[in-house]
């Protein structure tokens, strides 16, 4: 408890001056000239040994307590030559630094992605020439992971979206009475497009995701730097093997999703359409060339590598911050969405321009 | 002399692994008091169940007279308050500045004015010697000792009864390392607070502590001064002790 008694130009502090009863005799500071006695003053800390110092520069200390006189003494020694170091806040230098910043980012980005995608296929022509040095185990490791384990997920999906388009389907269908076109819309869409887009998506978030945190983590606690000392080189040890598993495993999660979507789909077209699995099956044969079905399969391995390089680079970009890791992983997962959907779009180009 | 920590028949368990087996230790007011013994020994472990960071163990820890695993949410914090930790490797809030790192604690609990508070976290800063230009960086661009020093002056914000170091001079030059020491030493002959540390460090152990205790296979077979220890005739003491004497030659 702290007690301030005035008597004209004399203010008493009585009690105990600390961080919590500073409070009440800050006033004091706007003050000039006056004594302050402290000779009932019981117990003070370290802040309110500031504070003295701090009113000593306008004020007359009187009186200070053989007992305090210590703290005081150190307090104002450390203090003395106290400044508060000014942080810049004019407007214009913040923009400018703003904008200065994403320009440089940009390059950095732009610059940094090309030399990691060169570093990529400088291993990859290295994998070609040296087969027998492949990582089988991790790749495996990395395939049961991101590959198998995506498959609830990735099923779950795409039975829900084949589910989706029938329904949708199913009514505007039957209103010309095309009900066996189902089929047809079906087939061709979850085949071609719908299936491995999903797919990668989910996949893109899962394992992009999951790319990025692995090696990030890694670089924070120097797992990466210790694997540099002993000649380990990362891009062989880490990017390369779960691109590779990428690659093997997405064209098999896209078949897996080809399967449960079109599953979805014959399920609601024989309660909504009675169209009997037999019948879907059989318009099926006919319908569907296997054209189709490669294209789709074919996209898969590309949104394979698209998805393991885009969340290694990131994972990879993580310095000395564990802010750093979330930043990127977030940017990984974004980045990895966009380029599968950019990279499906100019896929539908390519192949419209060749008629496929 | 008062005891401010008390440590009863306490052992901790992770699963089958036995880490404490019934130690018992007392920490008196005022001192300075070192937790050693041998890298996977328990001693950054029994310093965390001193802190409530680590739960798993059976007996009693005392603290300031309170049993801690006796606490309501609001006591933790009121004890809370009565103490500092320096983590060690910083563990400076990695999203804040270093001034913002010393100051929200004392915006947290104090009513202080900013500028008070701004005023009060740059001394503290200068208290444990670094310069006023680092008030406005990201830990991530400071050193090694450097980040201890902020770790320092965030532990100290609130003026603490109790300052536990986890491993003050690990990781840092022997010039550094000296420095700490005499730094904490400074400050704890100004403010008197109960200072518990685990340490490894030879120069330390010999110079800093007042009292310690080393704890080898899951025992304290030790507890007093260091020149108790020299004396003592216990074979596993002077096994501990032999190197660290060698070195402070």
């Amino acid at each position: 408890m702290l007690k301030i008694i005035t008597n004209h130009h004399l203010i008493s502090l009585v009690g105990s001056l600390d961080k919590n009863t500073i409070q009440k005799a800050y006033y004091l500071k706007k003050e000039k000239n006056m004594a302050i006695d402290l000779k009932e003053l019981k117990s003070m800390d370290y802040e309110g040994a500031l504070f003295l110092v701090e009113l000593s520069k306008n004020h007359k200390i009187i009186n200070l307590p053989p007992h305090l006189k210590e703290l005081f003494n150190f307090v104002a020694q450390n203090a003395k030559d106290l400044k508060i170091p000014e942080q810049k806040t004019n407007f214009l230098f913040h923009a400018t630094n703003y904008l200065n910043d994403i320009f440089f980012a940009i390059k950095e980005n732009t610059i940094n992605f090309l030399l990691f995608f060169g570093e990529f296929i400088y291993f990859l022509i290295f994998l070609i020439t040296h087969p027998w040095k492949f990582r089988f185990k991790e790749t495996a490791a990395i395939i049961v992971k991101a590959g198998a384990g995506a498959l609830p997920i990735v099923g779950l999906t795409s039975f829900l979206v084949g589910v989706v388009m029938a329904y949708q389907g199913a009514m505007q269908l039957s209103k010309f009475g095309a009900n066996i076109f189902i089929v047809d819309m079906l087939d061709i869409s979850i085949f071609r497009e719908i299936a491995p887009l999903i797919a990668a998506i989910v996949v893109a978030g899962r394992s992009a995701s999951a790319f990025s945190a692995e090696i990030g983590v890694m670089k924070l606690t120097e797992e990466i730097d210790a694997m540099k000392t002993l000649g380990f080189e990362p891009f062989w040890f880490l990017v390369i093997p779960r691109v590779i598993a990428m690659i093997i495993a997405m064209p098999l999660i896209v078949f897996f999703a080809d399967m449960i979507g079109i599953l979805g789909g014959m399920m609601i077209s024989a309660l909504s359409l009675n169209i009997g699995f037999d019948m879907f099956l059989n318009r099926t044969r006919d319908v569907l060339s296997l054209t189709q079905v490669f294209i789709g399969l074919g996209k898969a391995p590309f949104f394979g590598i698209v998805i393991a390089l885009i969340g290694t680079y990131r994972g990879f970009q993580v310095r000395n911050s564990t802010q750093d890791i979330g930043k990127y992983t977030t940017k990984s997962v974004v980045n990895a969405i966009f380029w599968v959907i950019a990279l499906d779009a100019i896929f539908s180009i390519i192949f419209a321009k060749f008629g496929i | 002399m008062r005891e401010i920590i008390k440590v009863r028949n306490l052992t901790t368990k992770f699963g089958q692994k036995v880490v404490h087996d019934n130690i018992s230790i007392t920490i008196y007011k005022g001192e300075i008091y070192g937790i050693l013994g041998a890298s996977g020994s328990g001693k950054s472990t029994l310093l965390r169940e001193m802190i409530l960071l680590e739960h798993s163990f059976k007996g009693l820890i005392e603290i300031m007279g309170k049993d801690i695993t006796k606490l309501s949410l609001k006591e933790e914090i009121e004890l809370k308050k009565n103490w500092g930790v320096l983590f060690q490797f910083g563990a400076l809030f990695s999203s804040l500045n270093v001034l913002e790192n010393i100051s929200v604690v004392l915006e947290e609990y104090t009513d202080l004015p900013e500028e008070f508070i701004i005023k009060t976290a740059i001394s503290k800063l200068k208290l444990t010697g670094l310069k006023e230009e680092v008030a406005y960086q990201m830990p991530k661009n400071l050193s090694g000792g450097m980040v201890k020093r902020a770790a320092l002056a965030r532990a100290l914000a609130l003026d603490p009864k109790l300052l536990f170091l986890d491993e003050p001079t690990s990781g840092l030059d022997p010039v550094s390392a000296r420095a700490f020491d005499s730094l904490i030493k400074e400050l704890h002959s100004l403010f008197k607070p109960t200072v518990v540390m685990v340490t490894h460090d030879p120069q330390t152990i010999a110079n800093v502590l007042d009292r310690f205790c080393i704890l080898i296979d899951k025992k304290v077979v030790f507890e007093g001064t260091f020149d108790e220890a020299v004396k003592s005739t216990d074979k596993k003491v002077q096994k501990f002790l032999k190197p660290i004497l060698m070195e402070i030659e």
